[in-house]
């Protein structure tokens, strides 16, 4: 009996052992029954199978020679693989069978539900596949209705360690933005130069994985390098990242040149041709900054050519009858506009990249907005005139005593050495009968030219159609409120059209808003390059008041194609004022700005 | 109802019967018998005490003969190692066979506390009174409440974790309060015993053992009261009344005797959460990155380059397969050593024992440790005068760790999420020689690798084990005094002073400042990467009490037995506790370094005054029955300042002995057979005193913290009132082999107090009225069966059920209530319902594929539809929407039965005991499963997580895995409330007994060994199905991560020198 007691205690103690949660079956129960016979659920590992099953004998040939069976780990880790059955697969070239056999495996196992349509698996050639699932397959019924790139989805097999998908065809992969423009041939030398002219490489210490140390003691790197491009790291835009979505444009170097050729004939037909001034030329005092330097154009050409979306061709056809001509543009990364209604594209044959989509440009033009950056001149140039220009030019009615007062604004720079000084002298004049309460000047704007003979030679200013802003400046605080303004144009026959109805300036009060050219009051009023909030300015606080394109006259004025062969246009601004009387102060005059907007591209 | 049927015509069959019996002739007889022991073996030293005549003694062959006896003469038959028997003479029985129970008869005991006075011995009681005594609390019984779980039909008593020294909740029959206390009182030596029962304000998820202070070694007898006994305890007796008698200097053995009771055990944890592996969790972690990293490889292959490549930079941190909760277990010991000295002489009595308990717990780092003397004196001053003191004192010590629901604290749930591929520790940024990365001693910190995204962090569980505790120290004393004035033979007096004092200072750190390790939480005032908090609580009960007792016996058949009292208690509680945060470093741990912003304090007080007086009267006719009265008038400061401070409760009872009847006098198999009943008025103002007045709590702002008002008080509260009725039977046949007792139970409590609904007007603050009724019924059976016995061999069977029905009758004008979880689970009380019900969906499985999910036309609140994969809520209202009009109730933690089922096989010295508690009908919310389950994020998941949906058609009955579950598959439904159901193996015990003096110094003694919590039998998915995140009521049955009950191996001794 006691025997039989103490064994009866020890056994329970031995039963007490196993009394676990892991044999319960909610927990030993791992598996799901699947009533869809789309998945086929097996025992055995990828690989396993793979070898196993004589459909596959050939791909499976490749992964082996490939080292494919021997890279995957024997256990722990999952895999997604992409197989095709030997009647559709396709031996790859002897130089690239690694590179596609690699193509087919990736690292993770993604069922099917997780997969979405636009997904992309991220392969072991570094590339990837893109997934797209056409109405059926986001129903849920994936077979034949899921595409891997080029390959429609056949069968899947859910084995231990992973998924495997067959597919129709071999994943054909696509290379890569920064590939392409790498394997560019010369006749797109220009662009491609362009693309890679800035970039560089750095040691990424940080992704770097330590390997040892040397007798040194230094530290052993198994080197990481990142490739910069300063250009495009400004805006998180990584050419060779596969994450990229990407839109390219693609100049060759023929579209370039033509574009560049008409440019410089637009130049000539305006009468700009001899005006390749540009702000780093030191020329700020000239008449106007246009751009017509290469640099310049280049620039803006990589500006327009790179976008953060994949635009499809229909993106990028042009819709008819907008309203606004705007609504055709895309924006680049850096915010310049690609107008598809104005430029060509090649949309019959896009070239789809891995991380995203290529259009060949087959004609392009550079907006005037760009070609032109503002038309600016001061009133000064009256002193450069004779007298027969004075009255032509500057046609005055009620009005004497026309001077210019010399370096009435002390020249200054924001920026010494950099930016040139720059100061102001504007044109004085006072009113010639006090009994008149009217008074005008009719203005034609000009240009001036130093000749050989030391002197110079002064032109009306021909402004080319389009839509501008424009703007003035005076001295604040001269009493007329309000000042009229009328903008009028003049066809080849000397015809004059009125192109806005006149408008009224109030140069009445104390702000600083036509005073000079110290306008505050309109945005992207600096000279371009020139950035307020540079650490190296020291003029602190006023830098906004450099040379600015002054106070707004009219937010959009539009000059008419009159000739309507887009020749350029002489103007005349009609400058009146009814409420003259002995109180009138002086009339200042220093300087007006046209600046071409968005939609005169 | 049935229990009610014809008890009135009962009776008069009954009074009829009783009354051939007692007008009979007044003759004496020659009363001629035979006294016998269990095994019919005749008792020869057996003495007959017969009044009036003196003292009689058995022959050899146990037989005796009285001459003379009157009618109605109560023979008394004592000998030791018996309980005491009394029997009648009556005119048609001259022959009498006797039989004696033995004392070591298990789960017997005629025993009863009765308060003040002491205890009662022999059956002249009320069978509706329950009572164990210290020889069956078994001897591996570490703690009081372990011993007391199973004792008693109708008491509950759930151990609350595995963290140690958290004890057991009591719940007596039910829940019949919600909002006042819903344990039962529980009265030490006559003197009620009230400590604090609130969750520690600073280590979450613990509510220390109010039982913590007493070894079980030192508990002689409890005696549970219900229905009219309870009465006299007038608005502390609703729950019932524990009364504790410990182990006094009472016995009439005047020699002095030395006892040493010690133990050793080991405890052990092996049940584990089944989660995921290494491999396991990376095929979980690429399903959730498609989401998190809205399906781009290569963003998840930056953060992740291990997944693309094993070669790959920093593979090395992610090479491994971590069980993290085998790192926050381990095996422990407990140690618990008692000595007693008892003895004295004929004027003075004492007991004093003195003991230490340590018990190391399961979790690292955890512990807690008591040191405690108690010392008994009974002296008699006079003759007419008597002393009894009592003073139990103990210090407690122990170190926890933070349970509930606290991902960045808990370590069993950072244990849980953190992911297996990671280390405990750090490892060397430069490989070895042989290429493999050294670990190195500094723990690993809560990002998920090298990959810095805050998304993915979790608290590495180690450091949290060993960097961050909870110590709490408490000095506690409970002490009486009484002086006993026995004015006549017959009547007594008493007067009582009682003091309990608890002090008790606790302090939680929390690190995190000098290493990532353990997760920051954040609040109103930014980010907390270390807190300190402080906190510390008195607790002074003082009792006062005058009784009297009056027992009259004349005519030999009637007695009259009277007690009335008056009885105050002044209670006094406060707790205060500080926090405060980011102390610099880690190594500051003082509230004088934390940041004054967010710096606030806390904490509650009470003070809390009862006035009971009463009186209660029994009359017991011979032997046929017995009818009592108890009337209490009772008051406390709870009760609002408009309303009734005093009120009456009643009770009456009565117990019919139908052994005594004819027709069962000479029926040998029953040894008894009684019909008891009772009805009474309880009441119960055990809720704070604030309730009824303007009270004030803390809140910080900015710096500074500051005080706002907490309520709308209601000045008419009042206390809730409970009718009780209860009738049974009990009975013992076959010379007290098979005892059993069985009852029907109802209570239907009034005006009990709830959370109502202020006015707008009001502002948001609680506001308690007397709107709610909340009723319980049920059977309580218990039996007690000795199969087999032999002279050398002895099995004895038996067990206690009870079953319970609680439903919410009333609450005012509202029909639910619903209370929200710090997880967002909700738990509804509404009419007609069982209280505290878990509220969610009900489902219907998985949508296996697109065509059914959209074949149900169903979306979510967010009119998103759901998917393949999803979860199939149902749609109860029709509306296509699932939304908070589809929650029902899932059930609740009531259970339907529960009790225990014991049984022994005696051999000699030796004796194997099993005891079994079961619980059945219960059920629990698993937030473990549901957090472990949730399919959102990066975290570790349950295994059962790899048979998620992952095809179409895939049938399961797992959901897919998406990033933030916006379609809310992890919403509460009946996918997580379980059936808590469960039988346990509580112990095992098998000991070896001798009486043979040893080595010249040991009397007798005892040698066991014994395992507890070894087997359960349960279908529920948590680690334990018996648990209770605190003593509030309304938490039962919510798995907050609690450490499991461990399973423990104790060998110990119990010597008598």
């Amino acid at each position: 009996m006691k025997k039989i007691i103490i064994s009866v205690f020890a056994a329970t103690l031995a039963l007490a052992s196993c009394n676990t949660l892991e044999d319960d079956s909610y927990y030993k129960d791992l598996k799901t029954d699947n009533q869809n016979a789309d998945v086929f659920s097996t025992e055995e590992t990828c690989a396993s199978y793979l070898q196993n099953h004589g459909e596959f004998s050939r791909i499976s040939q490749l992964f082996q020679e490939q080292g494919i069976y021997q890279d995957m780990p024997s256990s722990g880790e999952l895999h997604t693989i992409l197989v095709v059955t030997d009647a559709n697969y396709k031996a790859p070239v002897a130089d690239s069978a690694a590179y596609v056999a690699k193509s087919h495996i990736t690292n993770i196992s993604v069922a099917p539900s997780k997969l979405n349509d636009g997904d992309r698996l991220l392969m072991w050639h570094n590339k990837y596949v893109t997934i797209s699932m056409d109405e059926s397959a986001l129903r849920g019924n994936i077979i034949g209705h899921m595409q891997f790139n080029n390959a429609t989805l056949m069968e899947v097999i859910k084995a231990s360690d992973g998924y495997i998908y067959v597919i129709s065809d071999m994943i054909s992969t696509p290379t890569s933005l920064q590939d392409y423009i790498n394997g560019l041939s010369d006749e797109y030398s220009i662009f491609k130069q362009m693309v890679l002219s800035s970039g560089g490489r750095e040691f990424d210490k940080a992704n770097s994985k330590v390997i040892g140390i040397d007798s040194n003691g230094n530290t052993l790197y198994d080197t990481v390098w990142i490739y910069t491009n300063e250009f495009f790291d400004a805006k998180n835009f990584d050419l060779s990242s596969e994450a990229l979505k990407a839109t390219m444009l693609l100049f060759s170097n023929k579209v370039i040149e033509e574009a560049l050729n008409e440019a410089m004939a637009k130049y000539e037909a305006w009468g700009y041709a001899d005006k390749t001034v540009l702000m780093r030329n030191g020329s700020m005092d000239e008449v106007f900054v246009g751009y017509s330097s290469w640099e310049d154009i280049q620039k803006w050409i990589l500006e327009v050519a790179f976008y953060n979306k994949t635009y499809t061709v229909e993106d990028l056809t042009p819709k008819q009858a907008v309203e606004d001509p705007s609504e055709n543009d895309i924006t680049s990364i850096y915010s310049r506009n690609w107008r598809t209604s104005v430029q060509q594209l090649d949309l019959a044959h896009p070239m789809n990249l891995s991380n995203g989509i290529a259009y060949n440009v087959i004609k392009f033009k550079i907006p005037n907005n760009r070609l032109i950056y503002r038309l600016h001149e001061e009133f000064n140039v009256y002193d450069k005139c004779d007298a027969d220009q004075k009255a032509a030019y500057f046609r005055a009615d009620n009005l004497t005593n026309f001077k210019v007062s010399t370096n009435e604004v002390e020249p200054w720079t924001p920026r010494s050495g950099y930016w040139p000084l720059h100061g102001d002298s504007p044109l004085h004049c006072k009113v010639a009968d006090n009994s008149k309460t009217h008074l005008e000047l009719g203005f034609t704007p000009l240009r001036s030219r130093s000749n050989a003979d030391g002197g110079y030679d002064v032109l009306p200013l021909l402004v080319p159609p389009g839509t501008y802003r424009m703007a003035m400046g005076f001295k604040q605080g001269v009493g007329m409120n309000p000042f009229n303004i009328a903008v009028y144009a003049f066809d080849a026959a000397g015809d004059s059209v009125l192109c806005a109805e006149p408008v009224g300036l109030n140069l009445n009060d104390g702000s600083t808003t036509y005073h000079y050219d110290r306008g505050a009051s309109l945005s992207n009023r600096l000279p371009e390059y020139y950035n307020a909030n540079d650490e190296n300015n020291t003029a602190g606080s006023k830098n906004g008041y450099y040379w600015t394109d002054g106070g707004p006259v009219y937010t959009e004025i539009t000059i008419p194609d009159l000739n309507e062969d887009g020749s350029a246009l002489r103007l005349l601004f009609k400058m009146t004022y009814e409420n003259a009387n002995t109180q009138t102060a002086d009339l200042v005059f220093n300087h007006w700005c046209l600046r071409p907007t968005v939609n005169n591209y | 109802m049935s229990h009610t049927i014809k008890f009135k015509h009962l009776t008069g069959v009954l009074l009829l019967m009783l009354s051939t019996s007692i007008s009979a002739q007044e003759p004496t007889y020659t009363i001629k018998g035979v006294v016998l022991d269990d095994n019919n073996r005749p008792v020869s030293d057996a003495v007959i005490t017969v009044p009036g005549h003196g003292l009689v003694r058995c022959d050899e062959n146990g037989n005796f003969e009285v001459k003379e006896a009157e009618q109605w003469l109560q023979l008394r038959v004592q000998t030791s190692g018996f309980y005491t028997k009394t029997v009648r003479v009556v005119n048609d029985k001259e022959e009498l066979t006797i039989f004696l129970v033995p004392q070591s008869k298990l789960h017997y005991n005629q025993t009863l506390v009765e308060g003040i006075f002491g205890t009662q011995e022999g059956l002249d009681n009320t069978s509706g009174i329950q009572n164990v005594a210290k020889k069956d609390f078994g001897e591996s019984a570490v703690t009081f409440d372990k011993a007391l779980q199973g004792k008693f039909t109708g008491l509950q008593l759930t151990q609350k974790s595995g963290m140690t020294g958290e004890g057991s909740l009591l719940t007596m029959r039910g829940i019949r309060s919600l909002a006042s206390e819903n344990n039962p009182l529980i009265v030490i030596n006559g003197v009620p015993y009230m400590p604090d029962l609130n969750e520690s304000a600073l280590v979450k998820g613990y509510s220390r053992s109010i039982f913590q202070a007493m070894n079980p070694q030192d508990i002689a007898n409890v005696t549970l009261l219900t229905g009219a006994q309870a009465a006299a305890w007038g608005s502390l007796g609703s729950n019932g009344v524990l009364l504790i008698e410990t182990d006094g200097a009472k016995s009439d053995n005047l020699d002095t005797r030395i006892t040493f009771v010690g133990s050793v055990g080991m405890n052990w944890q092996n049940q584990r959460l089944p989660l995921m592996n290494a491999s396991q969790y990376k095929g979980y972690m690429s399903d959730i990155a498609m989401d998190y990293y809205n399906h781009d490889m290569g963003a998840f292959f930056s953060d992740f380059g291990f997944m693309s490549s094993p070669t790959a930079n920093n593979a090395n941190l992610y090479q491994f397969d971590t069980d993290w909760q085998d790192a926050i277990y381990r095996n422990s010991m407990t140690h618990d050593y008692l000595f007693r000295v008892e003895g004295g002489d004929a004027i003075a009595k004492y007991d004093i024992s003195l003991g230490y308990m340590g018990d190391q717990g399961v979790m690292e780092n955890t512990s807690s440790d008591r040191f405690h003397a108690q010392i008994n004196a009974n002296i008699l001053v006079g003759k007419k005068w008597e002393i009894n003191a009592n003073i139990n004192l103990a210090y407690l010590t122990g170190t926890y760790q933070e349970q509930g629901y606290s991902l960045e604290t808990n370590p069993l749930f950072a244990a849980y999420r953190r992911s297996p591929l990671l280390s405990p520790y750090r490892s060397n940024s430069v490989p070895s020689e042989d290429g493999t990365y050294e670990l190195l001693s500094t723990y690993n910190n809560y990002f998920l690798g090298s990959c810095r995204n805050t998304d993915f962090i979790v608290s590495n569980p180690l450091s949290l084990i060993n960097d961050a505790e909870g110590n709490i120290r408490q000095y506690d004393m409970n002490a009486r005094a009484q002086l006993v004035y026995n004015i006549t033979k017959d009547l007594h007096l008493a007067a009582t002073i009682g003091v309990f004092s608890n002090f008790d200072k606790e302090k939680l750190f929390i690190p995190g400042n000098d290493n990532q390790d353990i997760v920051p939480r954040f609040d109103a005032y930014g980010e907390i990467n270390n807190s300190v908090q402080v906190g510390q609580s008195t607790v002074l009960n003082m009792f006062y009490g005058i009784n009297a007792n009056y027992r009259h016996t004349w005519q030999r058949h009637h007695t009259l037995n009277v007690n009335a009292a008056m009885q105050v208690i002044t209670s006094s509680l406060e707790y205060d506790m500080a926090t405060g945060r980011n102390t610099g470093n880690d190594f500051y741990q003082t509230m004088g370094s934390t940041q004054s912003i967010g710096r606030f304090f806390s904490g509650y007080n009470n003070e809390w005054n009862w006035l009971n007086g009463y009186i209660s009267a029994n009359y017991s006719l011979a032997d046929f029955f017995k009818v009592g009265v108890v009337a209490s008038v009772d008051g406390a400061s709870s009760i609002g300042k408009d309303a009734s401070r005093y009120e009456v409760y009643p009770g009456i009872n009565g117990n019919l002995m139908l052994k005594s009847f004819n027709f069962l006098h000479d029926v040998d198999v029953v040894d008894k057979l009684d019909i008891f009943g009772d009805f009474s008025y309880t009441g119960n103002s055990r809720f704070s005193s604030k309730l009824g007045q303007y009270y004030y709590t803390s809140q910080p702002y900015q710096t500074i913290a500051g005080i706002v008002r907490a309520n709308v008080p209601n000045t008419e509260l009042k206390a809730e009132r409970d009718q009780t009725m209860q009738v049974g039977i009990d009975a013992a046949l076959l010379r007290n082999r098979l005892a059993a007792r069985a009852a029907f139970y109802h209570t239907k409590a009034t005006d009990v107090l709830m959370l109502g609904k202020s006015s707008s007007a009001l502002g948001s603050s609680p506001y308690y009225c007397n709107d709610a009724a909340i009723s319980s019924q049920g059977f309580e059976v218990s039996l007690n069966l000795v199969p087999v016995q032999t002279r050398n061999f002895r099995w004895t069977l038996g067990g206690t059920l009870t079953t319970l029905s609680n439903t919410i009758d009333e609450l005012g004008n509202l029909q639910h209530n619903i209370t929200t979880l710090s997880d967002g689970a909700e738990i509804i009380t509404a009419v007609d319902h069982d209280p505290y019900a878990f509220y969610g969906y009900e489902t219907v499985g998985i949508y296996a594929t697109t065509a059914e999910a959209t074949e149900s036309g169903l979306t979510n609140k967010n009119s998103v539809s759901y998917q393949a994969g999803d979860i199939h809520y149902v749609d109860q209202n029709g509306d296509h929407i699932i939304n908070d009009l589809d929650k029902v109730d899932l059930g609740s933690p009531t259970p339907k039965l529960f009790g225990s089922i014991f049984t022994t096989f005696e051999y000699r010295g030796f004796a194997l005991d099993f005891n079994f508690v079961y619980s059945q009908g219960n059920k629990a919310y698993n937030a473990v499963r549901r957090l472990t389950e949730g399919t959102s994020d990066f975290s570790n998941q349950s295994v059962s997580v790899v048979r998620r949906w992952q095809n179409e058609g895939d049938i399961t009955d797992m959901p897919r895995a998406t990033w933030g579950d916006a379609i809310g598959n992890n919403d509460l439904s009946d996918r997580h409330i379980e059936d808590a159901s469960y039988l346990k193996l509580r112990d095992v015990t098998l000991s070896y007994s001798w009486d043979k003096k040893l080595w010249g110094f040991i009397q007798s003694g005892t040698i066991f060994v014994s395992g507890q919590n070894l087997l359960c039998l349960t279908s529920y998915k948590g680690l334990d199905p018996e648990f209770a995140f605190s003593n509030a009521a309304y938490m039962q049955g919510v798995d907050y991560g609690k450490v499991a009950l461990p399973k423990s191996f104790k060998i110990g001794v119990n010597l008598h020198f």
